[in-house]
């Protein structure tokens, strides 16, 4: 009883950027710094050691030099653990890939995130709202209490 | 890299990892320290790297601009204009005027954004995150303005070949709520910049640490609000048409440490309310868009363009259906942060990543060419990347 | 008189362990009203935090001795709880352990613990983030590679150095004026005497007007000067803002704490609110002359009277930024100056 109580009312959110254009993540500085969109008045925390958190939120397409250290971090968190993915570089690499058709793609761009960890919260926009990243937070959240 | 010898060897090395606070980007930097004393530094940008130019080759002009925008979420529109207008200037497009001054506004309004993004990242940087968010809810207003503009919060997409969206006209509402917004701003920001030079705890930590002088200013080319902070550099902006309408100073400053660099940023801020509302008080009327083009083949254009942290530099060629043949564009970051690694010798290590984030690094926008020879890779220095841009490739 | 004694020691830790509860979330929630937001609930980063810590899968850190290194805060939260029973009456016969003496050497294990830490820990934030640095064509290759925690552990050792002095010259002046060591002197100097417990029972309620009968050290010239000095060296061996140069998110991220997880990471939000409760308390102690005892009014004053420190010091933190060295070594000689200046004047009052 205690268990489930106590993950509801203390959650901490940690960010990586795996090499979106950056505007998701002032999006997520915005949620976490702003006093519009105050993030702590529910109880969720901003941390960056992946040792105390609890939620992944990633943003951006997987490049070459990102792949290894999205891993090692996914598996630094302990459980129980969710991951969101922010964006529409998140969600499905967004411009950067399948976008000229037969032209090809850049060989830089190697796969989505959901490809290398598992994926509990898809977050689309371009960038994504502050509105939508606090409700997919919020969204992840039932399936944190289970685990 | 130039003719500054390196040390051969070094104490200890503290290498800053992919996932830091300091910058909301992914970079490698490797520290050379001696006792807290910096010595030496490395800066890798390539995790970055996403082959944009590669992407473009080949897309429609049209299509393929829209990916200009995305380079950078912060300096977005100004990609994009200063794509529209190298592809304007090759294919000698006439563009209204009314529409020169609606880019004009979205690009002063950018700049404020930015500017204020610059200011409240420092203050995290320092510790302080009363003046952090304090600077981000001023922030807020013009995010306001911006999406009511436009319909985004970042990545507008205003300016198209030949004008500027329809959508974006700026009629009695958008100019009633950018005029009361900005008289109220304009008592604001100088406000928020008094109250951080008279803080002095806030100045013991950024006077005198991190300084650039004019002749290492020179020899790195250093861009935008960084050079101009050393007492050296030249706004693009008073040399572009589209401002020539408009009266507002220059800031040069002379002590070049990151007192000045923070100061610059705030200073720029209020030349670009001015700007605002000179453009507001004389929009010309007529119609927005010049829809009657067509897109045939063109050599190479050129475009230079004055953003929020630089000069920018883009150039296009198409073929004969009007699709890219190819495309180049080289941003103000790269030769800043080659600036900073000068600058943070001899300073302790925490002054030293206050130094980095103060030239207002936008990581997003620099990487771009990674040249691959025998199966080795090589990064361009920024020598090297000049004389690619002599020889016009 | 055994009975009341296994009862103070039992009780009175439990009174620090639940104002303890409190103190973080009044820190958060006071600076976020100065930013103009709502902060967060109370509970929660004291309480809920720790709960939901426990709860966490066991994992192995990196780290040359694990065990250890997630002992060490166990022995900090008990070390704070000792220097904190050291104070109370029960313990005042206890061979010479109820002295100013003793809490001075709990706390030179205190700092000395954040310098363990930070040496049992290798974080996969620092060097080994796999990421191709020594390839050809890297400046200065194969020198020796230092993690953040380690760079904590030496700016640590240089805050015990500098650091640590206004504390302990402040906490000497009652010393001084009372001359004498022990408590017992100290708190009885001040009005306190054994009548403030009540033989007979351990509940009444007719004390306000004897405390208020109290003369505290606080209120006389040096004691004032000392008080002050002692809050800014309570912030410095916290390594808060603005003195917390060993725990910069700008550099180091969060420093020697960073390989703790689940059950050890809430061990160590334990031992920091112990240890903010335990200085706040040894103030309380000197300076006003109320310590912590068995009679369960004077137990709720005393736990309050500790929640004005951390709020002040939340306050003072949220207006100021992180000094790096160049600054922490004036400011700190500044400060002990002034608390010598307070010894020499109560040397002074004693001899006139």
């Amino acid at each position: 009883m205690f268990k489930k109580i106590s993950r509801k009312n203390a959650i901490h959110v940690m960010l990586f950027y795996t090499g979106g254009c950056n505007g998701c993540d002032i999006e997520i500085a915005n949620v976490a710094w702003s006093p519009r969109y105050d993030l702590e008045q529910y109880k969720v925390i901003l941390t960056w050691n992946p040792r105390e958190a609890d939620v992944l939120a990633v943003t951006g397409p997987v490049l070459r030099r990102t792949i290894e250290p999205l891993k090692k971090i996914y598996e630094a968190i302990p459980e129980p653990k969710i991951v969101a993915a922010v964006g529409s570089c998140g969600v499905r690499c967004g411009i950067f890939k399948d976008f000229g058709g037969e032209l090809g793609d850049s060989d830089e761009v190697v796969c989505r995130v959901d490809e290398v960890i598992p994926v509990d919260a898809y977050i689309p926009g371009c960038p994504a709202r502050p509105e939508d990243i606090i409700a997919g937070i919020a969204a992840g959240i039932p399936l944190l209490l289970e685990r | 890299m130039g003719d500054n010898e390196r040390r051969e060897k070094a104490e200890v090395e503290i290498p800053v990892g992919l996932l830091h606070p300091a910058m909301l980007e992914p970079y490698r930097a490797r520290f050379f320290v001696e006792d807290e004393l910096i010595v030496d530094c490395e800066l890798t940008l390539d995790p970055y790297h996403k082959g944009i130019e590669r992407i473009m080759e080949g897309m429609p002009v049209h299509k393929g601009l829209i990916i200009t925008e995305r380079i950078c979420g912060i300096c977005s529109h100004i990609h994009l204009w200063n794509g529209t207008r190298a592809v304007e200037r090759g294919l000698k497009i006439k563009v209204p005027e009314r529409a020169d001054s609606i880019r004009v506004i979205m690009a002063e309004l950018e700049r404020l954004h930015s500017h204020l993004i610059y200011l409240a990242h420092a203050m995290e940087v320092l510790g302080h995150e009363t003046m952090c968010m304090r600077a981000f809810t001023l922030r807020e207003d013009i995010m306001d303005l911006l999406y009511i503009i436009s319909g985004n919060r970042v990545h507008y997409a205003v300016p198209i070949i030949g004008g500027v969206r329809p959508r974006c006209d700026i009629d009695e509402y958008r100019m009633n709520e950018l005029k009361t917004r900005l008289t109220k701003l304009k008592l604001k920001i100088p406000d928020y910049a008094n109250r951080v030079i008279n803080d002095s705890m806030i100045i013991s930590r950024v006077k005198g640490s991190g300084v650039l002088t004019k002749e290492e200013a020179q020899r790195y080319a250093t861009p935008g609000p960084t050079g101009r902070a050393s007492g050296w550099g030249v706004d693009l902006r008073k040399k572009m048409k589209e401002y020539k309408n408009y009266d507002f100073n220059v800031i040069v400053l002379d002590d070049g440490d990151n007192k000045d660099r923070v100061l610059a940023r705030a200073l720029e801020s209020i030349e670009s309310v001015k700007i605002i509302e000179q453009a507001l008080e004389s929009l010309p009327s007529g119609p927005v868009s010049n829809r009657s083009f067509e897109l045939k083949e063109m050599k190479f254009s050129t475009s230079y363009i004055e953003a929020p942290r630089g000069e920018i530099y883009d150039s296009l060629s198409l073929d004969e259906t009007g699709r890219i043949r190819s495309y180049q564009n080289r941003t103000p970051t790269l030769t800043a942060l080659a600036s900073m690694e000068v600058a943070c010798v001899g300073d302790q290590l925490t002054d030293g990543m206050l130094t980095m984030a103060s030239c207002d690094p936008c990581l997003a926008c620099t990487n771009r060419a990674i040249v691959v020879e025998n199966g080795k890779e090589r990064i361009f220095t920024e020598e090297e990347v000049k004389s690619l841009i002599r020889r016009g490739l | 008189m055994m009975i009341e004694f296994i009862f103070a020691t039992i009780l009175i830790p439990l009174a620090a362990l639940i104002t303890g509860f409190l103190i973080p979330g009044l820190e958060r929630k006071i600076q976020a009203r100065i930013q103009q937001r709502i902060g967060p609930p109370i509970l929660t980063p004291g309480f809920w935090a720790i709960l939901k810590f426990f709860y966490k899968e066991k994992i192995k850190p990196n780290s040359p001795m694990p065990r250890l290194f997630h002992s060490l805060p166990i022995i900090g939260v008990f070390v704070m709880f000792f220097a904190v029973l050291f104070t109370t009456p029960k313990w005042w016969n206890v061979n010479a352990l109820g002295t100013v003496v003793a809490v001075v050497g709990l706390l030179k294990v205190i700092e000395f613990l954040f310098m363990a830490i930070g040496s049992f820990s290798r974080s996969i934030l620092s060097v080994s983030m796999p990421y191709a640095d020594q390839i050809k064509g890297a400046v200065m290759k194969g020198d020796y590679r230092r993690f953040f925690e380690q760079q904590s552990v030496l700016r640590a050792f240089k805050m015990i150095t500098v650091g640590s002095f206004p504390l302990y010259i402040a906490m000497f002046v009652p010393v001084i004026l009372v001359k004498s060591i022990n408590f017992s002197d100290i708190v009885q100097f001040q009005g306190f005497d054994s009548s403030f417990i009540f033989p007979g029972g351990i509940i009444d309620l007719m004390y306000l007007e004897k405390i208020l009968s109290l003369k505290p050290i606080l209120f006389t010239f040096p004691g004032l000067i000392a008080g002050f000095v002692y809050f800014i060296g309570y912030i410095m061996v916290l390594n808060e803002y603005p003195f917390s140069i060993e725990k910069a998110k700008s550099d180091v991220i969060e420093g020697p704490s960073l390989e703790y997880a689940s059950w050890a990471r809430g061990g160590y939000y334990l031992m920091r609110e112990s240890i903010l409760f335990a200085l706040s308390s040894v103030f309380i102690t000197l300076f006003i002359g109320l310590p912590p005892t068995l009679n369960l009014t004077l137990l709720v004053v005393h736990c309050l009277l500790c929640l004005i420190m951390p709020i002040l010091f939340s306050i003072v933190s949220a207006f100021s930024p992180i000094f790096t060295f160049k600054q922490v070594y004036p400011v700190s000689m500044g400060f002990t100056a002034l608390g010598f200046l307070a010894m020499v004047v109560s040397l002074v009052m004693g001899v006139v």
